[in-house]
């Protein structure tokens, strides 16, 4: 009582912002104001994780962060880009003004001149135009780009830079039960005995993920690490089985599992006979291959005995064994997480249905704490590039447009003519940018790209054979919108400013199919706009000059919006938050979802909660109930009664999950005389992908300020070269120099060098190789041969 | 260099960190390893002269809230001596005290209630060993380090980064942020002389005596150490703790 009175006297109680009723869905009701700052829920803009935090504006301006105790995956907690995440607004360098090439300068000019420049570009030749994007997109925006592209011009030439992230996820989970993304959620961390990370270092790439597995252990629980490795991290620190295998020993380890669990009779009978059939490539290889006995899947690993697999791995025969005697205990509940270790890899879709498939054959699935969970680099690399399906060959809804029903949904979803969705998929990201690097006289049929929210020119595997060609090329024409100069801006023939996380309205979906919403709390600085309003502009330009695409069946505007029946002219920037775009966008987009069951709730549910995980499924009382685990009768109303397990999207269609059989095969590239050493690339924890964000934060920036290359003392002694020294990283592609760190944070064995990809000072894309999975064209960052050279002592020395 | 049998009897070298920080002692000593390195990393130049043992992760569940810290029990005690006690009498601070207090706090934290960066050198690899001080507090050469301010968990160096320039590691390109963070705020009173409620969430400041106890910055100390319950007379604030939602539905509480 007393404290309540206290509470009460001390605050300001909450207004609802601009008075407006939460119905509308176009203000927040979680607006909190404490102390004259103005509270709001928003999911982070960093990985895929998807935490919730809690952002306080002062004045107009965003003045701090806390972790959102309502939200259900992260508790409250956050990491520390989490709680920086409110600086990301105010690097001084912020791209304020559109700005066209002209020579080798960019000049700023006003973004009717901008929209006037893309449209050319467009009716130049609409066939040659492409758009990259990425899992940093909203999915709205997603929605709109992808609209723009295959209902607008007609032309599938639309790819994110997800495809270089978890295209292998995909058509993993494609290939083994016909649909996409992770049955389980992060309750299974909360819940299993065992957990294996599969080239996985939550601990600095997922650390909310990662905490609320190890703070198990605090609490009393017993929780089993077993960490499969290149290189020892800061993950395999907290790991009670550090298993440092080759590069490319993955696939022989899970081989060597099955091969065990057969040999030994542990695997789980029942659930075999019931769920799951046997599948193995087809040559050449297709993504459903072909169907195989359980005789013959017998056979194929019977080679994979623990000792081929210690000669092929490097993990001792007994490991491997361990690994097996645990698979077999149907008492143990496991979970295995994976993310780039696998997906970024030439057989990623192999491993990762080799991941799906020791689950299902032990029976290790579809009950809390018993997943194989694959793990998303970015805020909506599910949400807007799985499920929206912003690649060059998909549909949203899990729609892929060489089918000719799917195409016809998508024509009538999107109420244009029949025969406007080309039926040939576009070029996927490799391809794409190749072509663009390509003269067009010798088959560079790519003219102009415009990229949203990524910076290929640092990502992109071998720029020097991608990116930088294309810049010579006068037809060649590249615009780029983004937050802050980039080393693709830097490049770019058109720049225009956008609006980043808080200064828009979003919606992202994380890892475990939780499809997340946030408003718009402060002013994006200068004429910066929002993404997807720059695309519908676009789009009106093209409509206001008479170009077909832009208009549906009934000669309206694709993106029509009306309001009380009457037309808001949301192309134009003062108008656009007159209704609330993404709403609209989203209730377009949200039908489509049903097909594959992935179901969304209304836009307004979203807007009351943390998220929710699809599908979402409304009950007897009206309300929306999510599902966590599903193909599993106890929690997804998808499933048939009596069944337990149902996989109700199976790619043999009689709810059977696909196990496969898949061998080991050689790395595209590996270390000889002239390239001794394993090059790998990829994060750290302070900085998130191309760093162009998370290097203008001074706590992130101060806390790891450059690039380094990480190598074993012995190595480091035979090349005598000393920590912060710096030497040359080359590869048969290019090269980059960079200084040495001995015992850092990482620790690679002999004959293997890290190197992170987050500083655009230090590009190591220019080393790395572009060779990828012939399914899922995701190219592999993880291993490449290198040599490393000493510099002369009077170049960088410390 | 001090040779001695650790508790879980394996021979440690425990060094004194020289170089950084002069205060460095065990606290600094971070990440280590109680396993045998193993084949690969026996070279490792990392932990020379910087060794000390760590229980095993596989006995921590075993060992309530206890990561580091039951390690270097002759030492963490004889650092903690150099504290006053809860019955010496501390005074109210002064305004100069205060406003130390608060700029010293500011300058490691982007903004009131952001987790502060690490003002020394941590280890980068092993597990993060910051209980060894931070778990009760200590002082040692006129530096304090203050006991965590929340409950122990696992992973520090997930909200806790560096924040001295790094050796070796140089910064390329300069970097300038016009984010101006919320400034911290004095609790309010009902009236002069009545306890004032906390300016701040109470989740993740569980520990007062973090901030406000005798390891702490004079300035924000507490005038009545010898009191415990701190809830008693300092109100937290449900809007500050996220209960205040409106229209959450979570049925978490709502504010009148």
């Amino acid at each position: 009582m007393k404290q309540a009175a206290m509470v009460a006297a001390s605050t300001v109680v909450a207004e609802r912002a601009h008075g407006a009723p939460a119905t509308t869905a176009r203000h927040s009701p979680h607006l909190r104001v404490v102390d004259g700052v103005q509270w709001d829920k928003a999911p982070c803009r960093f990985c895929g994780t998807g935490c919730h935090v809690q952002v306080g504006v002062k004045a107009g301006k965003v003045v701090a962060i806390a972790g959102d105790r309502q939200a259900e995956v992260n508790k409250g907690l956050l990491c520390v880009k989490g709680y920086h995440v409110g600086l990301a607004l105010y690097g001084k360098d912020r791209l304020t003004q559109p700005m066209l090439r002209q020579g080798d300068k960019l000049v700023p000019v006003s973004w009717e001149k901008a929209l006037d420049v893309i449209a050319d570009r467009v009716t130049l030749d609409p066939k040659g135009f492409a758009f990259y994007g990425s899992g940093q997109w909203t999915i709205p925006e997603g929605y709109a780009a992808n609209k723009f592209m295959k209902a607008g011009l007609s032309n599938n030439h639309i790819d994110p830079n997800a495809r270089l992230c978890m295209a292998s996820a995909v058509t993993g989970f494609l290939a083994t039960y016909g649909v996409d993304e992770p049955a389980g959620c992060y309750d299974d961390l909360d819940a299993c005995d065992v957990i294996l990370f599969w080239g996985n270092n939550p601990a600095e790439m997922h650390p909310v993920l990662f905490s609320r597995l190890v703070d198990r252990r605090g609490r009393g629980e017993k929780v089993r690490i077993i960490d499969i490795t290149t290189r020892h991290t800061r993950s395999s620190g907290f790991a009670d089985d550090v298993l440092l295998m080759k590069p490319h020993g993955d696939l022989s380890i899970a081989n060597g599992i099955l091969h065990l669990l057969i040999k030994r009779g542990t695997y789980d009978k029942d659930f075999v006979a019931k769920h799951c059939a046997f599948r193995a490539d087809t040559d050449p290889g297709t993504l459903p291959g072909k169907a195989i006995t359980f005789e013959e899947f017998k056979q194929q690993l019977a080679e994979y005995t623990p000792e081929y697999v210690e000669k092929l791995s490097g993990i001792p025969a007994r490991k491997i064994e361990e690994l097996a005697t645990l698979f077999g205990d149907p008492k143990l509940k496991i979970t295995s997480l994976w993310c780039m270790g696998v997906n970024q890899h030439t057989r990623g879709t192999a491993m990762n249905t080799l991941i799906h498939g020791i689950h299902l054959f032990s029976g290790h699935f579809g009950t809390p704490g018993n997943a194989p969970t694959s793990l998303t680099g970015q805020p909506s690399a599910c949400g807007t590039v799985r499920e929206v399906g912003t690649l060059s060959h998909t549909l949203p809804g899990g729609r892929v447009v060489a089918n000719e029903k799917h195409r016809k949904h998508a024509e009538d979803f999107w109420k244009v003519p029949p025969g406007r969705i080309a039926a040939k998929p576009g070029y996927h990201t490799v391809d794409l940018w190749r072509k663009f690097s390509t003269p067009k006289d010798k088959g560079g049929d790519i003219h102009t790209i415009w990229v949203q929210v990524t910076n290929p020119g640092q990502t992109l595997p071998n720029t020097n054979e991608l990116f930088y060609p294309s810049r010579k090329l006068k037809d060649k024409f590249l615009i780029v919108s983004d937050v802050y100069p980039t080393e693709t801006t830097k490049h770019a023939d058109l720049v225009l400013p956008s609006a980043m996380w808080v200064e828009k309205n979003g919606m992202f979906g994380n890892s475990e199919r939780r499809t997340q919403q946030w408003f718009k709390m402060v002013n994006p600085p200068g004429e910066a706009r929002d993404d997807c309003w720059q695309i519908i502009a676009v789009a009106r330009r093209l409509f206001d000059r008479g170009f077909a695409g832009m208009k549906d069946r009934d000669g309206k505007f694709l993106f029509n919006v009306e309001e009380n029946g009457k037309e808001v002219p949301v192309w134009d920037f003062r108008r656009y938050y007159d209704t609330n775009v993404d709403r609209v966008l989203f209730e377009e987009y949200r039908p489509w979802t049903r097909m594959k069951h992935k179901d969304l709730a209304p836009y307004d549910e979203y807007v009351k909660t943390r998220g929710l995980r699809w599908p979402v499924v409304q009950q007897a009382d009206k309300s929306w109930r999510e599902t966590k685990f599903r193909f599993s009768e106890f929690d997804d109303p998808y499933v048939g009664k009596g069944k337990k397990i149902e996989f109700y999207h199976s790619p043999t269609e009689d709810g059977r999950a696909q196990v496969w059989f898949r061998p080991h095969a050689p790395p595209p590239e590996s270390p000889d005389q002239d390239y001794p050493f394993w090059l790998c690339t990829g994060r750290v924890l302070e900085h998130w992908h191309s760093g162009s964000v998370t290097m203008r934060i001074p706590q992130l920036r101060r806390a790891m300020p450059s690039a380094y290359v990480e190598l074993h003392p012995t190595d480091a002694r035979a090349l005598g070269v000393a920590n912060g020294e710096r030497i040359r990283v080359k590869s048969k592609r290019g090269d980059m120099e960079l200084p040495v760190w001995i015992g850092g944070r990482g620790a690679p064995p002999p004959g293997t060098v890290f190197v992170p990809f987050f500083d655009e000072s230090l590009l190591i894309n220019r080393v790395t190789l572009d060779a990828h999975d012939p399914f899922s064209k995701q190219p592999d960052y993880k291993k490449c041969a290198v040599r490393l050279e000493r510099l002369p002592l009077a170049v960088g020395t410390p | 260099m001090i040779r001695r049998k650790s508790l879980l009897g394996f021979t440690t070298t425990l060094g004194f960190a020289g170089g950084v920080l002069a205060i460095a002692l065990v606290g600094f000593i971070t990440g280590t390893h109680s396993r045998p390195p193993r084949a690969g990393y026996a070279e490792s130049v990392q932990n020379k002269g910087a060794v000390a043992a760590a229980p095993s992760y596989r006995e921590i569940p075993n060992r309530r809230w206890s990561a580091n810290a039951g390690m270097y029990d002759e030492q963490v005690p004889a650092l903690a001596l150099s504290l006053p006690s809860a019955s010496d009498p501390v005074a109210a601070p002064s305004a100069a005290e205060r406003a130390t207090a608060i700029a010293e706090r500011s300058r490691i934290r982007a903004y009131a209630g952001a987790p502060p960066t690490i003002p020394h050198a941590i280890d980068e690899r092993g597990l993060p060993g910051c209980l060894s001080c931070h778990g009760k507090g200590a002082v040692a050469a006129g530096r304090m380090a203050p006991m965590m301010s929340h409950e122990v968990m696992q992973n520090c160096v997930q909200c806790h980064v560096p924040g001295l320039p790094r050796e070796g590691l140089k910064e390329s390109l300069p970097v300038e942020n016009a984010f101006v963070g919320l400034a911290p705020s004095p609790g309010q009173r009902a009236w002069a002389g009545a306890p004032p409620m906390m300016p701040h969430p109470s989740f993740m400041r569980e520990r007062c005596n973090s901030c406000h106890g005798v390891g702490a910055w004079a300035g924000l100390r507490t005038p009545h150490l010898d009191r415990s319950n701190c809830q008693q007379c300092h109100a937290p604030s449900a809007l500050w703790d996220q209960f205040g939602s409106v229209g959450g539905p979570e049925g978490l509480g709502v504010v009148p």
